[in-house]
């Protein structure tokens, strides 16, 4: 009797396989941009001779292999970070609250983060002996704060209390933060061009030491919202009946409301705020592929990589020699994206 | 395996608002149950105290145990639920909402195993939708669609299947038909079927048994033709009501209202 594997739940191999070759691609195609523009067969074989037990040569000069090695790839790594974390926090909440439109910023992450760097920039020490830069880590507290308040909001709500409640939640905190970060903005002027450089996202401070900052938050906030997968594809048939197949919705929705702003929190201390990504990324996967969180999921983690070190290039080098910042790029395509959603979503309400 | 359903004095308060004010009922293993009553009299509530969607008072038994011993994951695999209007997720295939009545067999994170994805195939072949199975559930139609939640429910494989209105908004053909397929389902696996019905006529001609509520409180259980009379039904619903025998079928229809008295 068996027809088969399930149709719209099952990753295909070519799906992942393309996924992960446009990945490389990008990561490639960002390491070869620059003032010095390095070939790609040589930025392959500069990876192959750092491989262990490789007996490749790379043919790079020592310079090159420098800034290669110590400027392109920790900012294109730290670009697949960020956009695969804001990705999959995307399309963790979308699920979470059966929501295409929802996104970790609408819970106030984004508001609460902007505020704790605005504070950090305008009051906080010039330099620093801190192991952690001290605007990393109020944008990260703040971007918590931000969240923390909205689930509270959202959760002393006692009667009528649907998922909608705590996205309205978010809303409300978010645009209290904000009157905050623009009242201590406008305190604080002569901070502005930095508060507002901070604001629009940007990856050009890089280095491997911001890698290394947000790998770990990273690394455990996927890995648990790419476990959830199947529990996300349940949620999407309604608290009641979910719970009747032996679910805790409740659970399962804060368990990746966590996981997901811990992992947008770490990233947007290190990057700024990059709009858009987690609406997009999971949104695009889903008109290819499936709507299968199963699905969505682990490509969005791919493909949002791919799209962020993608968009970074776009910001690099639009207005050569300066940049444009990247929220600026990923918000120029998102929100048409965004409208379109919107449209397509008209009339599934539920 | 046959489990029977008890309600035990079962109490329902929202704020302040009595919604079953001591209900107590007993459900045969096996037999088709249907629960009947005005708006508002309390029926969905009913059926909610066995699947711990709404806090009571009282007891509910399934099996000769409290539904309440029970974890979500061992309440799933011996009731299972299908709302007045399920919600069908937009773009999901049919096979994979059918896939969806395992969930109770697997590990939290754990993933179907080939005898689960066997199971539902036996289901929507049951259910005659083995063509249907990759196509999206949005396209289906209402008849359809409740078939699909049936062959969800058999995937589920519980012994006690709650039916909250599930045939309310089909045709009548369409309701016909598939109160027909819950009946031959029910006798064929030997579940146990609790039913809120709006259909009195239905009710009538499927149930074993039903138990009319009015406010919060039963006011006749037992077979069909002794709780459905002219009068009891007409003090219910406060409307003139007729009990009429076709080919010894039962058709309760309501009258519309004159001035005249009952």
């Amino acid at each position: 009797m068996n027809r088969g594997r399930p149709p719209g739940v099952s990753l295909r191999w070519w799906w992942v396989s393309g996924a992960i070759i446009v990945l490389f691609g990008a990561i490639v195609a960002g390491a070869m941009v620059g003032p010095i523009s390095i070939p790609p067969g040589d930025i392959v074989g500069s990876m192959l001779a750092r491989l262990p037990f490789s007996r490749f040569e790379s043919g790079l000069s020592e310079r090159t292999e420098a800034i290669l090695w110590e400027i392109r790839f920790p900012r294109v790594i730290l670009a697949v970070l960020v956009g695969s974390m804001l990705s999959a926090a995307g399309a963790g909440y979308q699920g979470a609250f059966r929501n295409p439109l929802a996104d970790p910023y609408l819970l106030g992450a984004g508001a609460g983060a902007g505020l704790g760097a605005t504070i950090a920039i305008a009051y906080g020490p010039a330099t620093s002996g801190w192991v952690v830069d001290p605007l990393v880590l109020a944008a990260f507290l703040g971007a918590l704060l931000g969240v923390g308040m909205a689930y509270a909001l959202g959760y002393s709500v006692r009667s009528g209390r649907t998922a909608l409640t705590l996205i309205l939640a978010g809303v409300a905190v978010a645009s209290f933060l904000t009157a905050i970060q623009t009242y201590v903005q406008q305190r604080e002027s002569d901070t502005l061009r930095e508060v507002y450089g901070w604001i629009l996202g940007s990856l050009n401070t890089a280095g491997w030491g911001e890698v290394r900052l947000v790998l770990p938050y990273v690394a455990v906030c996927l890995a648990g919202i790419f476990a959830a997968r199947r529990l996300l594809d349940i949620l999407a048939v309604g608290d009641t009946e979910a719970g009747t197949l032996g679910v805790a919705p409740s659970r399962i929705r804060l368990g990746i409301v966590v996981l997901a702003t811990l992992g947008t929190a770490a990233v947007v201390s290190v990057s700024g705020l990059i709009g858009f990504v987690g609406i997009i990324v999971p949104h695009f996967v889903r008109m290819l592929t499936s709507v299968s969180y199963r699905v969505v999921v682990p490509l969005s983690i791919l493909v949002g990589g791919a799209f962020l070190v993608l968009a970074d290039i776009v910001a690099r080098v639009a207005i050569n020699p300066s940049e444009i910042p990247i929220g600026v790029v990923t918000a120029m395509i998102g929100a048409p994206f965004f409208a379109l959603v919107l449209r397509r979503s008209k009339g599934v309400s539920s | 395996m046959n489990t029977g359903v008890e309600f035990s004095e079962v109490e329902v308060t929202y704020g302040s608002h009595r919604v079953l004010k001591g209900v107590s009922i007993d459900i045969a293993p096996g037999s088709w149950h249907g629960i009947l009553g005005p708006n508002g009299a309390g029926k969905s509530s009913l059926l909610k105290t066995m699947i711990g969607a709404v806090p009571y008072r009282g007891s509910v038994h399934v099996g000769g145990a409290s539904v309440e011993t029970f974890s979500r994951r061992e309440r799933a695999k011996i009731v299972a639920y299908v709302p007045q209007r399920p919600i069908y997720p937009q773009g999901m295939a049919v096979f994979d909402y059918v896939l969806l009545g395992r969930t109770p067999y697997l590990g939290t994170l754990g993933a179907e195993t080939e005898s689960d994805l066997a199971l539902c195939w036996t289901a929507l072949a049951d259910l005659d939708m083995t063509d249907f199975a990759e196509r999206d559930i949005s396209t289906l139609s209402g008849g359809e669609t409740q078939r699909l939640s049936l062959a969800r429910v058999l995937a589920q494989q519980a012994d006690i299947v709650v039916l909250d209105e599930a045939t309310a908004s089909l045709d009548v053909a369409a309701q016909h038909q598939v109160m027909e397929l819950i009946d031959t389902l029910r006798t064929a696996r030997g579940m146990t079927v609790v039913a809120a019905i709006h259909d009195l006529t239905a009710a009538a001609q499927f149930c074993d048994r039903v138990s009319l509520l009015d406010s919060g409180t039963v006011v006749g259980s037992g077979p069909p033709g002794e709780v459905l009379t002219e009068e009891l039904l007409g003090d219910v619903f406060e409307q003139s009501i007729r009990v009429i025998d076709v080919d010894g079928s039962t058709v309760i229809v309501s009258l519309r209202s004159q001035e005249v008295s009952k």
